[in-house]
């Protein structure tokens, strides 16, 4: 049997023929929430009829895209609006092939800012519109990358013959067994977010990579903390309410600012990933380096790698411990040079 | 969900009904396997109908709590299939759902044979066939994979008791909770749930859910479906891939309301007997209530959501305890923090 491709239009016929053949009364209602429940509702509703559906504009960024469950990515282009489909009568399947995407749903930008800043009021009469939010990371490869720049490199559950069988024919016998390593990002991660002045014009970023990480690893294995300067100057929590994926109702946001700690490292083991700038925004960033040096000096005692994404090239970078691994946070950001970063040494 | 649904009649998989407990049934689990209680919304029972007439996997979203493990047993018993799971966890791999073998033990036997003599070693004696194995193809997977007349380890199948008087070659498979596992597992699962098939590289052979022939007396959805259901939950802790999705039927359940609540308490106390409606409804009503007003306020402070088990296991103290669920009861405070919030 060939491996079945994605849902189409001939699971609706089939699940028509099967279930709403027959059933003359509602036939027609139940023929749509068969549609509705295989995400092919715009092949049995005209389109006009789902935009008055009493869907707000303002709610489709907390809604997903369809039945399928697919919430739509922040960064998706936004094509043509889809047109339904005149489907022939059910009986007529003959002539029906597989169908090509013809359109996705429109893009809502979510655009935060940082709760410490205001916005300047805009004078009287003069309109403004967001600009588009264009992601420091490919959108594309958001997934593998965000996933990359916190999964470690762990022992599996399959036994690495190869090693094994190496160390027999040495004459060693193994102490422990090999297991081949894969990477995982089941460690968690604990996220530093750099509030300071200097990554004013990444703050956008910083709220896009850390809900790409909730909805790719889970708001569970994270925890996030803002600060300024230095970790070891103080954090504040940021409230999981601000990543967590929409998928129930939204909590009202907390009244009160999170109170400041200090600063904890994770349970060892776990990986911290900073996003921030080191200081090289405000130009001071060498009266800070010897905190961050007794800040990853902390964490490998721990055996909490840290890394760093810096929006800066690396001909701006200050020289810090090697323990602490800077990465450059730009559309070069691939899976490859995270792998690197996250490596052993 | 559509008031049109409410009325839904399943031509496929027939009215879904739970079994009164008998009398004397004392502790009930919420959280059952045999699949004897549960209710089922029209617009589930209409997805299920779509997976099963497509043949595709349903995959149920929604809070915890909210019903979705129980669903497949309560299906595997009211269309007399085999039941089969595998609770997801952070360290689940694709594989783990097809097969494991046990390495370490035949090292063990390998080097013992080697000191002692003996018999050469079967590769199939450490294989331990997963869940899909079993839903694919039964008779090879009580077998290891090995072919029939060969001697093999002697294997238990998973759930034998709850399986010993169903159909062999018809299967109802949960996968629990797969938002638990790392991202790549969804992707990695793609083959076997798209094909029916896929390949034990340990013993060299492959595994097919063959095409299974209609029953004689067989149900609708025997003789239309493939005679396999494939039901996976998530909590949606983490987002699925879109290729994943994509090839899933998907359902979500919202919590149930405070008249479905009790709906559900009728379906859990329900004795031979016993007056429901006397006894049990005004408690389980107000209980209800007291629950909504939990959960709210959980959401408010972004704290774990109380759902229908904890309501369950609430309902089961109030009742045998004998504590009102209004704060005039003094007990009431304690049992709300302690069986709802759990702060």
């Amino acid at each position: 049997m060939a491996a079945r491709g994605e849902l189409w239009v001939g699971d609706l016929l089939r699940a028509w023929k099967q279930l709403a053949d027959g059933q003359a009364p509602g036939a027609s209602a139940l023929r749509t929430a068969i549609a509705d429940t295989l995400g092919l509702g715009t092949l049995a509703a005209p389109a006009a009829a789902r935009r008055s559906s009493g869907v707000a504009d303002d709610d489709v960024d907390h809604l997903p895209v369809n039945d399928t469950g697919a919430s739509r990515a922040i960064d998706e282009p936004s094509p043509p609006e889809p047109q339904p489909l005149a489907l022939p009568p059910v009986s007529d399947t003959r002539s029906l092939r597989p169908l090509t995407p013809i359109g996705r749903s429109p893009l809502r930008l979510p655009v935060e800012a940082d709760d410490s800043l205001q916005a300047l009021p805009l004078e009287s009469g003069v309109s403004a519109e967001a600009l588009p939010f264009d992601p420091l990371i490919d959108p594309a490869r958001a997934r593998e990358t965000v996933g990359a720049a916190i999964a470690l490199r762990r022992a599996g559950k399959t036994i690495d013959v190869a090693r094994l069988v190496d160390a027999v024919a040495r004459g060693a016998p193994p102490a422990r067994l090999p297991y081949r390593a894969t990477w995982s990002p089941r460690a968690g991660v604990q996220v530093l977010l750099d509030g300071g002045e200097g990554m004013t014009p990444f703050f956008d970023d910083q709220l896009w990579l850390i809900r790409q990480l909730a909805r790719n690893v889970g708001a569970e294995l994270m925890r996030v903390y803002r600060y300024h300067g230095n970790p070891l100057r103080g954090v504040r929590e940021l409230p999981r309410q601000r990543y967590a994926p929409p998928a129930y109702p939204a909590s009202p946001r907390p009244q009160r600012a999170p109170p400041l700690l200090a600063y904890a490292p994770p349970p060892p083991g776990t990986p911290v990933l900073v996003l921030g700038d080191l200081g090289l925004g405000r130009g001071d960033e060498s009266a800070g380096l010897p905190d961050w040096s007794a800040w990853a000096q902390q964490l490998a005692t721990r055996r909490c790698p840290p890394l760093v994404l810096l929006p800066w090239s690396p001909a701006h970078w200050p020289k810090l411990p090697r323990c602490l691994a800077l990465a450059y946070w730009d559309r070069s950001l691939g899976l490859g040079a995270l792998r690197q970063k996250r490596r052993p040494t | 969900m559509p008031n049109d649904l409410a009325s839904y009649t399943s031509p496929l998989s027939g009215p879904l009904t739970s079994e009164s407990l008998p009398e004397g049934t004392g502790l009930d689990s919420p959280d059952r396997r045999d699949g004897s209680v549960y209710r089922c919304p029209p617009a589930l029972h209409l997805a299920l109908d779509v997976a099963l007439a497509t043949g595709r996997p349903l995959l149920v979203r929604g809070e915890p709590g909210t019903g979705k493990s129980s669903f497949a047993a309560f299906v595997a018993r009211n269309l007399g299939w085999r039941y089969y799971e595998h609770a997801v966890t952070s360290s689940t791999e694709a594989r783990d759902l097809l097969w494991r073998f046990d390495a370490v033990r035949r090292l063990a036997d390998a080097q013992a044979r080697a000191a002692l003599g003996g018999t050469p070693l079967n590769d199939n004696d450490y294989i331990e066939p997963g869940p899909l194995w079993w839903a694919f193809d039964a008779a090879s997977a009580s077998r290891r994979g090995q072919a029939e007349g060969v001697p093999v380890r002697p294997l238990t199948e998973p759930f034998g008791e709850l399986n010993a008087d169903r159909d062999r070659r018809r299967a109802v498979v949960l996968i629990d909770e797969i938002d638990k596992a790392d991202p790549d597992v969804p992707n990695a699962l793609l083959v076997p749930l798209g094909s029916l098939r896929f390949h034990v590289s340990d013993l060299g052979r492959d595994v097919a859910r063959e095409q299974t022939p209609a029953l004689p007396t067989a149900s609708a959805a025997d003789a239309r479906s493939n005679g396999l259901l494939i039901v996976i939950t998530t909590n949606e802790e983490r987002e699925l891939p879109s290729a994943f999705l994509r090839r899933c039927i998907t359902v979500r359940l919202d919590p149930p309301d405070s008249g479905e609540l009790v709906e559900i308490a009728r379906l859990h106390f329900t004795r031979p007997g016993q007056d429901f409606d006397g006894m049990v409804a005004p408690t389980a009503q107000r209980l209800a209530e007291r629950l909504k007003e939990a959960r709210d306020t959980a959401r408010a402070a972004g704290q774990r959501v109380p759902g229908t088990a904890e309501y369950l296991d609430a309902l089961r103290a109030c009742l045998d305890l004998g504590i009102t669920p209004d704060d005039d009861d003094p007990l009431w405070a304690e049992l709300r923090r302690i069986s709802l919030a759990k702060d």
